[in-house]
């Protein structure tokens, strides 16, 4: 994972001309903090979750459902097309909070994702017993 | 489960919310990877000699899977109440109890693995 995933800060990103990292108000000063920039990799870290549930989703239908012959095209299938949908769905409603507060997508989202994951891992118990 | 805002909270710098929400993200991932991880122990590894192998191996990776997962959320909005409330940033115990938790499921495959697949 790349080191901006911890998010350091707001000057994440901000590099001086020395190569140390500014903190926000140098950064505001000499013009290279981009709050847009911010926006964009949390976009990516999004996008990247999403490829992550989609391999676990995939392991989990390995067993579900073993993927050979024409059930094999229908299994990319499925999962290629999950992940379509969570990049649209992610995409159009952090583009809905932009146009009107410009705030992260916030509790609502990150609790769906955390009801998620463990779902998947109370599934990944369940199949491990059968 | 939401609190309500108290009177003196301020909404803070949008880069700390996102820098925020980046880092609860990396912590699911990882859980997802956990997760991805035990699942492929428990259905993928061949037998062990010893019964039950694979669960003892992959079930561990789901459990600490899901309570980086859960954890990751607290964590999550306990950051965002104290930036709001211009609060130092409360200390996670998580780091740790990843490590050791890999650590101890690290051991337990190299046992395993001195037993031998059936």
């Amino acid at each position: 994972m790349s080191t901006d995933d911890a998010g350091s800060g707001p000057g994440d990103g901000a590099e001086a001309s020395d190569g140390t990292v500014a903190d926000a108000g140098m950064a505001d000063e000499i013009g290279v903090a981009d709050p847009g920039a911010a926006q964009q990799r949390t976009d990516l870290a999004w996008t990247r979750s999403g490829l992550a549930v989609a391999v676990t989703v995939a392991i989990i239908l390995r067993h579900l459902w073993p993927l050979t012959g024409d059930k094999a095209v229908a299994g990319f299938a499925v999962i290629a097309a999950g992940a379509t949908l969570w990049t649209v769905t992610v995409n159009v409603g952090r583009s809905a909070r932009h146009r009107t507060s410009g705030a992260p997508l916030g509790e609502p989202a990150c609790r769906l994702m955390t009801i998620g994951t463990l779902a998947l891992a109370l599934t990944g118990f369940v199949i491990s017993f059968v | 489960m939401t609190e309500p805002p108290a009177t003196d909270e301020t909404e803070p710098d949008a880069r700390f919310t996102y820098a925020n929400e980046r880092t609860f993200l990396a912590w699911n991932r990882t859980a997802l990877a956990l997760i991805a991880t035990g699942v492929a122990a428990t259905q993928l590894l061949p037998e062990f000699h010893l019964a039950g192998g694979r669960r003892i191996l992959g079930l561990p990776l789901i459990a600490l899977g899901a309570l980086v997962a859960l954890s990751s959320f607290h964590h999550w909005r306990a950051n965002e109440r104290a930036m709001r409330r211009g609060e130092p940033l409360p200390r996670s115990p998580m780091p740790l109890v990843l490590s050791v938790g890999i650590g101890i499921v690290a051991v337990i495959a190299v046992v395993l693995a001195l037993f031998g697949p059936r």
